[in-house]
């Protein structure tokens, strides 16, 4: 299904989610970049998987950006049925407390990765069944992927 | 007792899995599985709760090898990232140095020689013939034949080393595959050294068949076990060999065509249950289409230029990237954000072992303590990228 359609589609339902333009000189593949409100996220994630149109019932991969003046989570989407991917992005304002809507109740592949981001990013994902570090020891100070982490200097430094 | 057979046919749903269990549940025991345990291949642990002879609960614990290559990238020029990709799935380098060359390569909108890409190819397929070695030698040891292992590892896989060995100087790490092209063209008469391996491996991949795959103790082990459905594979974002054994037809050469390989003509083995054995069968027989792959892409390559106009400084332009490609293990991305400076913004692996580890909470759950290695040997995983 062409870009076009998977956004009428989702604008139906969700007229506040908008396409991400692509900037100047820049090449991207095929997928959609798709700009989801934080609020609308969980709603979203359920209709795109739902919905016989969409049928995104595979998500690749989930990560996090630190922009420094605010976080994102990015979600990879593929549909093996339609053969079509969007990439959602979803703002976090919040930098001191931030959170975001797990969506592992639809698409579970996500379990370790929202972890990772809780682990290396401190975003704290509500709803998640078992929020703990999984690549850091549990008594780790910091998020060492934010911009502003410091290495506490080691023997070698 | 849970019925093995009736769990794994739907996806369980997150809340229903049990959280990292410390000690034995009221009726039953806890086994911590590893981390130094001779099957785990690396530093992974399983914290197992069982009732009598049954799993009935397992979370793996992860993390003792990493070594935060994602922050590490956001310190390095792009061409200086090559290197540590090499150390992200160790069996398989030459497809992680691709990968990331594919993202980048995206951004900065090169078009890469001809030459250059038929040779990634080749390289490309032999690693994936090296690195499913690796898995047949090893799952026989897993299971308990240890004479396939000496086949397999010591016999194919390091005539392969040895044929990279003298394509670019390293055995394992190799930095081969370099942004816009490859790192030298093949010395003389490489090509025809690997046209003499081709036509050995088939033979050899027909000795595994005798050896390994049609043995009745080891069909014993594994057939039937750890059933693993389409639709919880893909919930979990299982890739690779692992999908495709549960009779999905996913492929990235396929589903999304990168380098040549719209030129070749393969097809893709997928099994039927998506079992322990048929996981292992699909890597066979991938061996023999991955032969297949490079003796059509020997037939067609052509003398010519390796390195495209890349400049020996760059910078890329502001912007993101995805670039993706059938790794040995299954669909190995890079996610690239650019700010316009010489090192990324943000670097994100999507590394296909990790992800596929993820579905031994619910896959391991029902079947019999002495089936776990059976299951987590067949879900072929290498810990530098589960942990990074």
């Amino acid at each position: 299904m062409s870009s076009v359609n998977i956004l009428a589609l989702l604008q139906a339902k969700f007229p506040d989610i908008h396409p991400i333009p692509q900037p100047a000189g820049q090449t991207r593949g095929d997928e959609v970049y798709l700009d989801v409100p934080l609020a609308r996220l969980a709603e979203a994630a359920h209709v795109l998987q739902s919905d016989p149109g969409l049928a995104f019932n595979f998500l690749s991969f989930v990560t996090a950006v630190d922009w420094k003046t605010h976080f994102e989570t990015v979600y990879y989407l593929v549909s093996t049925t339609h053969r079509h991917k969007a990439v959602l992005k979803v703002k976090i304002e919040n930098r001191t407390t931030p959170e975001v809507p797990t969506v592992t109740h639809v698409w579970p592949s996500a379990d370790w990765q929202e972890r990772e981001i809780w682990d290396l990013f401190g975003i704290r994902i509500t709803g998640h069944y078992n929020l703990r570090r999984i690549l850091l020891p549990d008594n780790w100070e910091g998020y060492p992927m934010r911009k502003d982490y410091v290495a506490t200097p080691d023997r070698y430094d | 007792m849970i019925d093995p057979p009736l769990l794994n046919k739907a996806v369980v749903p997150a809340s229903a899995l049990d959280v990292f269990p410390t000690q034995a549940p009221e009726k039953g025991m806890f086994i911590s599985l590893g981390p130094h345990h001779p099957s785990t291949h690396g530093v992974l642990r399983v914290a197992i709760t069982t009732e009598g002879e049954i799993v009935t609960g397992a979370q793996p614990d992860i993390g003792y090898l990493h070594r935060a290559t994602e922050k590490l990238a956001e310190k390095r020029t792009y061409p200086q990232i090559i290197v540590l990709t090499d150390r992200l799935d160790y069996l398989a380098a030459m497809t992680n140095n691709w990968s990331y060359c594919l993202a980048v390569e995206k951004m900065l909108n090169v078009a890469i020689p001809e030459r250059a890409d038929y040779l990634r190819m080749i390289v490309g397929e032999l690693q994936r013939i090296a690195s499913h070695c690796v898995f047949i030698g090893t799952y026989g040891i897993d299971i308990g034949a240890f004479t396939p292992f000496f086949y397999s590892f010591g016999r194919e896989r390091e005539r392969i080393l040895d044929l990279f060995e003298e394509l670019c100087g390293a055995r394992l790490t190799y930095n081969y595959v370099r942004i816009g092209g490859v790192m030298a063209d093949a010395p003389d008469g490489w090509l025809d050294k690997v046209k003499v391996f081709v036509k050995e491996m088939y033979a050899a991949a027909d000795e595994y068949d005798k050896l390994l795959t049609y043995n009745p103790i080891f069909t014993d082990r594994t057939q039937g076990i750890g059933i693993m459905t389409s639709e919880v594979a893909k919930a979990w974002g299982v890739t690779g060999p692992n999908l495709r054994a549960s009779g999905e037809r996913a492929d990235v050469r396929i589903d999304d065509p990168y380098g040549l390989y719209p030129r070749v003509k393969f097809d893709i083995p997928i099994g039927k249950n998506g079992d322990c054995w048929e996981r292992y069968k699909c890597r066979v027989d991938e061996v023999r289409e991955s032969l297949k792959i490079i003796e059509q892409a020997l037939a067609q390559i052509q003398p010519g230029e390796t390195m495209g106009k890349v400049a020996k400084y760059f910078r890329v332009p502001p912007g993101e990237g995805y670039g993706h490609l059938e790794a040995p293990r299954g669909d190995l991305g890079f996610y690239i954000i650019s700010d316009g400076s010489p090192s990324p913004y943000r670097f994100h692996i999507r590394a296909p072992s990790f992800i596929n580890l993820q579905v031994l909470q619910q896959l391991l759950k029902g079947w019999k303590v002495a089936d776990v290695i059976a299951i987590l040997g067949s879900i072929d995983i290498v810990l530098g990228e589960v942990d990074r």
